[in-house]
């Protein structure tokens, strides 16, 4: 064999067996609230925040805390140590990355997916319903 | 009607094209080839009409067009307008398209000087099939009343409308998006995707005539000129988030960043393999597949950002296009895909015997120095692609959906890095065919010696704080001082566009040593800026002065810079973060840019996070059965003991606001305790505090009451607190802001701007050296 496949296939092997490796360790489940519960390990939810008057961001201690519903319809307390990510009242849905911690759910990330466009504001199409 | 018409024509047009290149390619008919010639000029002409009927719909505020209605308004200012025209997927498309045919017609002259024209267009001509395909899936010309017939809406709905601009309006462009920097990252974004047709097109012309190495000398330029457009539209991109979005850094490893990575990586691994092939007529198959896999990975990216599969893992938002769309995604993927590999396969054992190379394959030859090199800038391709398509493949074969961190990317990287670093340089020091072992190990050594000795100094004055951190630095290094060598070498020669890759290689040392101290002393702290207070953060004194309203002569929105004073050993700079509220969320919730004060040697960022007033007094938000500190005196903590409706309950007939109440208990640090209930009316939207109680030295009212229906005991309330002893004070404005040091921050974008410079100098090289060797043939 020559040599250049040969440390070419090395190194490709080499890295791609790490990358595996590391993918597996880095990847976050997705879970729901209920899976998330019994298995205390760092998973992300995907959801909806409901519940307008229990969405609080306290600016002294830097906390936001809200409540989400996943998709199987079980609602939790989200606590995250940082400002209410923005735009966070018009994301469609939210997905929270961190682990449960006792009654509520400890986030270290907040993503919201926000519509590119707004539905609504405009009167050109009639409302449905 | 005109409009929809013409977009259908530009499909007809195209398979006319395809065909008549085709049958031209396969006849090798020079006759047929003027004629499909003419054919893609008119279809170069109906898109670009197309694309005038498109913006000249935008500019005219005509909002029967649903693509108008959705991206623009009355309201939206000129250059916008044009932003407009590619902030939907229907749009981008279109601009893609347009882009590709004036790559199109550069190809045909290019091409036809070199007696390949038939067999090139042939090829392209399909990338324009699919192209034009999607259009008419994607009509960007969709009249409102047929887009949104199931909602009922009918042209004389609309039409009854248009008399009235208040309704007659369209929803307007995300104001993220009204900067400068959309004027120009989208269309190199998009230039970039399109240029890349060309090499594919040479290529596969090559492999059809079996002209395996006239093809490499063919595309050479084009090779250079895409990868450079292309390192230009990522950088804006990068630029773009950090400047004005806010997110902090510049690069988030987020799946569509990932995307426009991947073909650029590929093209700049095969810029090396065809330097290979032309030195010595080997890696034939290589640079088939590279070229191929880099064209694929455009189609592919457009795939995974354009059909909604990464929906939940990027915060690029993109609306589901149905599921036609992601089928003939899936299709133009897939044909380009088994063509390209197919006919490779095809002409595998032919390529075999092609693959003559002249030079001995010599473990310290440059050649193999390159090689190495090249697969290492593939494996991070690989990598990539694995990292982003993970979601995906993990829901293909049944395992959990999941993300990826960004973690990932940088742990993997940091390895990878070093070692290109390293055969970046070492591969300039050898020479091509064989390398003088000794004098390579001397020379290696030398600068290898350098790399530590100035990482040692770097990590002893800790400015890096890790190995890998070390490692890098030390490689870059090596990369920088054999570079920068050949650099003055040549200019000293003065053979400046010579100087092409070694730009690119010392860029690429700098960006890697920005990178490197961003990552190891990048600072960022949670800073709450009252209005005339001074916070001293981060060894800096920051002060908020004030607002000034901007764009005041707009009534779509309420935009403000605020006066941050930034203040070091006396000196005081300011800067201006921008906080916005607009009508495009009908101003629910505000938009943030970072304020960024830079010096050459680091930024300060400065990014608001959200707005609040302080009225002196402290909101406390209360659980039950949870006890918590009075941040104004610690020595005192309150509890929530229990709801009181008995007064509401008295008062439920009368239909006036009602009266809610919470027994609260204050426990001081000498185990003493009070108890009081405090109320607030409540009007079934918004609550009045009843009164102030004042314990001791604080005054407390209650501010709002937040049931929870399902477990009313996981309801809250919010008290205020403030001190009696402090004065009362006018409300005043809070902005809450993340700080970071980001030091260095210069390095990343010079380096990686010097890389580009690099491309630059290469592909204005490459198509001189074509035009002069062209030249008597043509004439």
């Amino acid at each position: 064999m020559k040599p250049r496949y040969l440390i070419g296939a090395i190194l490709i092997t080499a890295a791609v067996g790490t990358s595996v490796y590391l993918l597996s360790q880095s990847q976050i489940q997705y879970s729901t609230i209920a899976t998330a519960k019994t298995s205390g390990r760092k998973v992300q939810i995907k959801g909806q925040w409901v519940d307008h008057d229990l969405t609080l961001y306290n600016t002294g201690t830097d906390t936001f805390q809200f409540i989400l519903v996943d998709d199987s319809g079980e609602k939790i307390r989200v606590v995250y140590h940082g400002a209410k990510p923005n735009n966070f009242e018009l994301a469609q849905t939210v997905v929270v990355r961190g682990r449960i911690n006792g009654d509520y759910f400890e986030a270290t990330e907040i993503l919201t997916k926000c519509p590119s466009k707004y539905e609504g504001n405009t009167s050109l199409i009639p409302q449905k319903q | 009607m005109l409009a929809q018409f013409i977009v259908h024509l530009c499909l007809g047009l195209a398979i006319g094209t395809s065909i008549g290149y085709w049958y031209a390619a396969i006849k090798q008919q020079q006759t047929i080839t003027t004629y499909s010639r003419y054919l893609f000029f008119a279809l170069c002409g109906s898109i670009a009409v197309s694309a005038i009927l498109l913006l000249h719909a935008i500019v005219t505020n005509d909002f029967d067009i649903t693509y108008v209605q959705s991206y623009s308004s009355r309201q939206l200012e000129s250059p916008f307008l044009y932003a407009a025209f590619y902030s939907g997927q229907e749009g981008s498309f279109l601009l893609w398209t347009l882009l590709t045919s004036i790559v199109g017609i550069a190809t045909i002259s290019y091409s036809k000087r070199r007696g390949i024209e038939a067999d090139t267009m042939a090829f392209f001509s399909l990338v324009l099939v699919f192209l034009t395909t999607m259009l008419v899936a994607k009509n960007p010309f969709s009249y409102l009343w047929e887009t949104y017939a199931e909602q009922g809406t009918t042209r004389e709905f609309i039409e009854a409308l248009k008399n009235d601009p208040q309704r007659y309006n369209g929803r307007g462009l995300n104001p993220v998006l009204q900067n400068y920097w959309v004027m120009i990252h989208p269309p190199m974004l998009f230039s970039g995707f399109a240029m890349m047709t060309a090499p594919f097109a040479l290529a596969m012309a090559g492999l059809l005539r079996r002209q395996y190495h006239r093809w490499i000398e063919d595309a050479q330029p084009w090779i250079n000129a895409a990868t450079f457009v292309l390192g230009i539209g990522i950088v804006l991109g990068g630029f773009w988030a950090y400047e004005t979005l806010g997110w902090g850094g510049f690069w988030a490893w987020d799946p569509v960043e990932n995307s426009s990575l991947v073909p650029w990586l590929l093209t700049v691994a095969l810029l090396h393999t065809t330097l290979i092939q032309r030195r010595n007529k080997g890696l034939v198959r290589t640079n088939f597949l590279l070229t191929i896999a880099a064209f694929c990975a455009v189609l592919y990216s457009t795939f995974l950002t354009r059909s909604g599969v990464l929906g939940d893992t990027s915060v690029h938002s993109f609306v589901e296009p149905g599921f036609f769309v992601y089928v003939l995604l899936l299709v133009f993927l897939g044909f380009f895909l088994v063509l390209g590999i197919g006919l490779l396969i095809v002409r595998f054992p032919d390529l075999a015997s092609a693959s003559k190379r002249t030079g001995i394959f010599n473990l310290t030859s440059r050649e193999f120095l390159l090689s190495v090199g090249v697969l290492l800038i593939i494996t991070s391709a690989i990598i990539v692609v694995l990292g982003t398509s993970y979601p995906i493949v993990a829901e293909l074969i049944g395992q959990q959906k999941a993300a990826i961190e960004a973690r990932f990317y940088n742990t993997i990287h940091a390895p990878l890095l070093a070692l290109v670093l390293l055969t970046n340089g070492i591969s300039l020091v050898a020479t091509w065919q064989q390398t003088n072992t000794l004098k390579l190990f001397r020379t290696t050594s030398a600068f290898g010696a350098l790399g530590i000795a100035i990482s040692s100094i770097l990590y002893a004055i800790d400015v890096i704080r890790d190995f890998s951190s070390l490692v890098i630095v030390a490689t870059a290094i090596v990369a920088l001082a054999i570079n920068i060598g050949h650099i003055i070498r040549l200019i000293r020669g003065k053979k400046m566009f010579a100087l092409g890759a070694f730009l690119s290689h010392a860029g690429l040392g700098i960006f890697s040593l920005g990178i490197v101290v961003l990552a190891s002393k990048a600072e960022t702290s949670h800073v709450r800026l009252v209005e005339g207070k001074t916070e001293n953060i981060l060894n800096y004194n920051f002060t908020l002065e004030g607002k000034q309203q901007l764009d005041t002569h707009l009534t779509d929105r309420e935009k403000y810079r605020y006066l941050v004073a930034v203040e070091k050993n006396g000196i005081v700079h300011y800067a201006y973060p921008v906080v916005y509220f607009s009508d495009f969320n009908r101003r629910q919730a505000p938009f943030f840019e970072p304020g960024i004060l830079s010096t050459i040697d680091g930024d300060l960022y400065i990014a608001p996070k959200a707005l609040d007033i302080d009225d002196g007094s402290t909101a406390i938000t209360l659980f039950k059965r949870h006890p918590q500190f009075i941040s104004l005196d610690t020595n005192w903590r309150i509890e929530l003991i229990a709801f009181d409706m008995s007064r509401a309950q008295q008062g439920m007939m009368s239909g006036q606001p009602l009266p809610l109440g919470v027994a609260i208990r204050l426990h001081s640090a000498g185990s003493s305790q009070r108890d009081t209930t405090l109320f607030a009316y409540f009007d079934g939207q918004a609550f009045t505090p009843e009164d102030t109680v004042v314990i001791g030295q604080f005054s407390f009212w209650l501010e709002n009451i937040r049931r929870n229906q399902r477990d009313p005991d996981s309801s809250t309330a919010t008290v205020r607190v403030k001190s009696n002893s402090i004065q009362s004070l006018q409300p005043r404005q809070v902005l809450i802001t993340e700080v970071s040091k980001k030091p260095m921050i210069n390095l990343v974008w010079v380096g990686f701007l010097i890389t580009l410079v690099g491309m630059l100098f290469s592909t204005i090289r490459a198509f001189r050296v074509r035009s002069k060797l062209t030249a008597p043939q043509s004439s």
